[in-house]
């Protein structure tokens, strides 16, 4: 039984006294206690409502942009504009996706009239997307704390939250060297396609195996087509429909795009991201001077349920180039068939792939993927930490 | 501000408090307007006193003593004296009012004493309830609002919170609602007597009728609510009956209805030794020939004094837990409407019934004519009535149906009596034993209705029991139930008695028959709710040339007594009504007042003297308080209460300094004429370490005397604010 709780019953039961003392006698005495009981609570909800009715609320954010795992700080006032005190207000803020540091949720404060109190604070955004965050809700109660009036703050602050980079030094799951090594075809061809060193020729390229036999520079001749870096699927298919449900999900494998993306540009190796959503999406990212721009296209990734994989099949049928990359790294949150369809046509291309896997049981994807060759299968849960996975 | 008012909450509710439960105490129940704008504005006086500046303490503490000085001048101290000592009332609320501020400071000051002063609100609330002690409503709602102001503080108390939390600020913010809680409460109602719940009976009864409502229109079943409600159609005789206070109507009686109303439902004519029956006749018109029959034998025997023996009265009822077909009417009810209470209605043997299913709301009022049945003067009637010719029975009827009527012919009359000894008067004969008692009973009476007024006492003599007991199988005939009755238990209920007086009626060849109805009786004036218990049967006995009289042979019970006939003697003494002497009423005479048309010079002079003493006092005094302060001040104390003083002048000089301005904007702002020298000084204490020289001072000091100089030239009222 809560406090509030606890006054009402004392209240009905006052009430009900009152109820039997003027059933058993008159005058002013039992009638005015029984006016008195029945008037608290009316007079305690007019307030109630005169304090909702005045009551404003103001918040704002110290920056414009937000990013998931980044604080920034976060203002509020509550401000009474009635010329009676506000006796008991006390705000809640949203807590599922965001977290507000420094401030108990517990604290009443009360306003005396024409004043405001001013707070400061901080708030982490903790998953990519649009939500809303702030002020939740409000709690009023009167003088008395017989009667708590809870309401949806009318202002929310809805605010669409970037993902985070995380910058990796290294790779856990991939050996970055194999990729640069690998960049060409023919990795497996005798390496017996040697000429003459000509001028202009790239001294790394000379084989000095068949140099010191022929006593003349040979450099290895280049044939077939380049490798074009490594291409990076995100599966934008949206399961649920519950924002508590997919929005951290979709924010795990963002991280890990820009994770990866961003790794891998750094490294020299260019990336080529494909996704789906209204239409067939590719950025192809070479260097760093541009990812920037990278990033912005990928914090406006959109996920819906429509986004079926089927149509990333496709792709692969329209661009070439996604099947010439060294290694395919596919992020989703489940095996379909499309997207086994998928990995099956990179491997039929002698084509790496790497399956970042965001789901909370990784069993029936190992079974499925079990004795298919060139595939590593790398589970995230949604909530695991990017930096320490990859 | 806020202290002031908080104070005054307190002060204003005790005082308010005290001063209403000592009112009847102090005399001043004569001067109630003026005693209590006494007890209003003393609360105030004291709280302002208490709290205001000095300089406002002055004024009002001055102005009430220059007024007070002045009219003891005015009326001179002797008569001041005297008139106080003749009006002791305003000195008790005075002493009232300062106690109760005292008082009202401890309790603000003291939880202790709160505590202890709500155990006593409580306790006394509880006592003079119980006691049934006068209180008045005002003294209640000012109790209910200290309790509650109580009750906020102790709340605000214990409520960890952040913010402004400062107690008086907050019981005074959210003082207007609970002075509006407590004007609330002193205008609510309040009755002397106990609450009686109307209106949870109301829709209780609402509740049952709709139930039978809707009962009767899926089952059908004629009347149940009838049945259930204290008789039956069929007039069986129960072995007992349990006791019910449902309400099933109320009754209004009109002028001379008396205290006891005997109202039918319907009437039996055919009894079987076990029970009553009915033999029904459609539109007989029984009821109108029968009213119509005893007024003409009232008219006939004493046309010129018929109130005598009857009086023409009228009952209003109203449905609420009934649901039944049945009109409910006292004997000689006179039926020359075509509705009752707006529904249509027709007659059925001796019951008035309607075709739609009465039900709570339903009303109607009906007009009877009451008899004095027990007085002497009726019984006279009764004895010597003789036999209604064509001329009396028309003229009679003409007075109530002017239009003329079907059905209520002299022939008509003539058939219905046959019709009467034919229908009630069935042959019972007496069992030897029975029949000698029933002769001792009626030994020496000369009439009949002598003989039935005899029955009916002897009847009364018996036990009235609700459960009698089954009546044996063996009792199959009117004669043995009288012999089980009257011979062997002689115990019964309302029914039992009623059966025996209708058969005794016949066994002397009087037409009777068997009633079932309610027996109202009123206590007092008013409305009475009839309950089921009080369902009751009675018998009718025709007498001829009269009609149906009713009788109550019940033990304990009566028909109410006869209201007394107004004799001869009465009559003549009205007859000179007109000359009786009317009392001559002494006019006051008034002393004559001297006309004065010259005002007294005193009324005047006085209170300019004493305005002029005030205001000469007011500002010496002022001055005194200011050079002893500024005497013992340093350079910038005195440097600063200047430049507040000339910021104060410039107010009320129209140049008041925004609170978001600074004093370098505001100094722009003045005119030219002004003297801002000061504000630099001003500048200087608020925001720098640098001392107040004399130089300095010496500035401000000539700012002052210039502002205070054109102060003067503005208006010199504003000199009276400024020290």
């Amino acid at each position: 039984v809560t406090d509030v709780n606890r006054r009402l019953i004392l209240w009905g039961i006052l009430w009900i006294l009152s109820l039997v003392c003027i059933s058993f006698w008159g005058g002013p005495v039992s009638y005015g206690f029984f006016a008195a009981m029945t008037l608290i609570p009316v007079i305690s909800w007019l307030y109630l409502f005169m304090v909702f009715l005045m009551f404003r609320i103001y918040q704002k954010f110290g920056s414009p942009v937000m990013v998931t795992r980044e604080p920034i700080p976060f203002y509020f006032t509550l401000v009474n504009e009635f010329p009676m005190i506000f006796a008991g207000v006390r705000v809640r803020f949203f807590s599922s996706f965001s977290t507000i540091s420094g401030l108990n949720s517990e604290t009443e404060y009360e306003l005396r009239p024409h004043s405001s109190i001013k707070m400061e604070t901080q708030i982490v955004c903790h998953y990519r997307g649009e939500y809303e965050i702030g002020i939740k809700r409000v709690e009023l109660e009167d003088y008395l704390r017989l009667f708590r009036l809870s309401y949806k703050n009318r202002d929310t602050l809805r605010v669409a939250v970037k993902p985070h980079i995380i910058y990796l030094d290294s790779l856990k799951t991939v050996n970055v060297s194999d990729l640069l090594r690998d960049s060409f075809d023919h990795k497996n061809t005798p390496d017996i396609l040697t000429r003459e060193y000509m001028a202009g020729d790239d001294v790394r390229m000379i084989n000095w195996a068949q140099t010191a036999r022929s006593d003349v520079p040979m450099v290895r001749e280049q044939t077939g087509e380049e490798r074009q870096g490594v291409s990076i699927y995100l599966d934008t298919y949206r399961p649920e429909e519950d924002e508590q449900d997919y929005l951290p999900a979709e924010n795990t494998m963002l991280e890990i795009l820009l994770a990866l993306s961003w790794f891998m540009v750094s490294k020299g190796i260019s990336i080529k991201e494909f996704h789906i959503d209204r239409d067939k999406r590719i950025y192809p990212v070479s260097d760093t001077a541009h990812f920037d721009d990278y990033y912005e296209f990928i914090s406006a990734v959109s996920f819906a349920k429509e986004y079926s994989p089927d149509r990333a099949v496709g792709v692969l049928d329209t661009d070439v180039s996604i099947l010439s990359s060294n290694a395919v790294f596919i992020i989703t949150r489940q095996l379909s068939d499309p997207i086994m369809k998928m990995i099956n046509t990179y491997t039929h291309n002698d084509t790496e792939v790497l399956i970042y896997l965001v789901c909370e049981t990784a069993d029936e994807a190992e079974a499925a993927l079990n004795g298919v060759a060139r595939v590593t299968l790398i589970p995230v849960e949604v909530d695991a930490e990017i930096g320490e996975v990859l | 501000m806020t202290v002031f008012f908080y104070d005054l909450l307190y002060c204003f509710s005790v005082s308010i408090l005290s001063v209403s439960l000592l009112w009847d105490y102090t005399g001043a129940k004569e001067h109630a307007i003026a005693g209590g704008i006494i007890a209003i504005i003393l609360p105030v006086f004291f709280t302002a006193v208490k709290n205001a500046g000095r300089r406002f303490r002055l004024l009002i503490l001055g102005i009430p003593s220059v007024i007070a000085v002045s009219v003891i001048f005015l009326i001179g101290l002797k008569e001041g004296v005297e008139y106080l000592s003749s009006n002791l009332w305003i000195l008790w609320i005075v002493f009232i009012s300062i106690g109760a501020y005292v008082l009202a400071g401890l309790i603000r000051s003291y939880i202790p004493v709160r505590r202890i002063a709500a155990v006593i609100i409580i306790a006394g609330a509880i006592l003079l309830t119980y006691y049934n002690e006068p209180i008045k409503k005002v003294s209640v709602a000012v109790a209910m609002l200290l309790l509650l102001i109580f009750m906020v503080e102790m709340i605000q108390r214990k409520w960890t919170k952040s913010g402004d939390t400062e107690m008086k600020r907050h019981v005074t913010c959210i003082s207007p609602f609970l002075l509006v809680f407590a004007l609330l409460v002193l205008a609510s109602p309040a009755r002397k007597e106990a609450y009686d719940w109307k209106f949870a009976i109301e829709l209780y009864y609402k509740a049952v009728a709709g139930f039978d409502r809707i009962s009767f229109s899926l089952f059908k079943k004629a009347d149940d609510s009838f049945i259930n409600a204290g008789f039956s159609e069929n007039g069986s005789l129960v072995s007992s009956f349990k006791n019910n206070d449902m309400q099933i109507f109320t009754v209004n009686p009109g002028i001379y209805a008396g205290r006891v109303v005997y109202l039918g439902g319907m009437s039996m004519d055919h009894f079987d030794g076990r029970g009553w029956s009915e033999k029904k006749v459609p539109d007989s018109n029984m009821i109108m020939l029968d009213t119509l029959e005893t007024r003409c034998a009232v008219w006939r025997a004493d046309s010129e004094y018929m109130t005598d023996h009857i009086r023409y009265s009228s009952v209003f009822i109203t449905y609420t837990g009934y649901y039944t077909h049945y009109f409910f009417a006292p004997l000689k009810t006179l039926l020359n409407r075509e509705k009752l209470g707006g529904l249509p209605y027709y007659t059925e043997g001796t019951g008035i019934l309607s075709d739609k299913k009465l039900g709570h709301g339903d009303s109607y009022t009906i007009y009877y004519f009451r008899l004095n049945k027990d007085s002497e003067i009726f019984r006279e009637l009764v004895k010597n009535a003789e036999a209604i010719d064509r001329d009396t029975w028309e003229t009679v009827r003409y007075n109530y149906f002017k239009n003329g009527s079907s059905g209520l012919e002299y022939e008509d009359y003539l058939a219905y009596r046959d019709e009467v000894y034919k229908t009630y008067l069935s042959n019972v004969k007496l069992s030897p034993e029975l029949s000698e008692k029933l002769d001792e009973v009626i030994k020496g009476a000369d009439s009949d209705i002598e003989k039935m007024r005899r029955i009916e006492a002897w009847l009364k003599q018996f036990k009235y029991s609700s459960s009698p007991g089954k009546i044996p199988k063996s009792v199959d005939t009117p004669e043995e139930f009288l012999d089980h009755l009257l011979l062997n238990t002689q115990n019964g209920y309302c029914a039992y008695y009623a059966t025996a007086m209708a058969m005794l009626a016949r066994s002397q060849g009087l037409p009777a028959r068997f009633v079932q109805g309610y027996r109202v009786s009123f206590k007092n004036e008013g409305t009475v709710a009839v309950t089921k218990n009080m369902a009751h049967a009675w018998c009718e006995i025709y007498f001829d040339n009269v009609g149906w009289i009713p009788f109550e042979a019940t033990p304990g019970y009566s028909m109410g007594k006869p209201w007394e006939a107004a004799n001869r003697n009465e009559r003549e003494t009205a007859a000179e009504y007109g000359k009786q002497k009317i009392a001559e009423v002494a006019v006051e005479e008034k002393e004559p007042v001297a006309e004065k048309n010259d005002v007294d010079p005193r009324l005047i002079m006085y209170p300019l003297i004493g305005l002029a003493v005030f205001i000469i006092l007011y500002i010496v005094i002022g001055r005194l308080i200011y050079s002893i302060r500024t005497a013992r001040m340093d350079n910038e104390s005195r440097a600063m209460l200047l430049c507040r003083r000339n910021l104060r002048s410039l107010g009320l000089m129209g140049y008041k300094r925004d609170r978001a301005e600074t004093l370098e904007e505001y100094g722009m702002r003045l005119p030219v004429e002004i003297d801002r020298g000061f504000l630099t000084c001003m500048e200087m204490i608020l925001y720098s370490e640098q001392e107040i020289n004399d130089e300095m001072l010496a500035t401000v000091e000539r700012s002052a005397k210039e502002i205070l100089k054109q102060l003067n030239k503005k208006n010199i009222i504003y000199r009276l604010f400024v020290w």
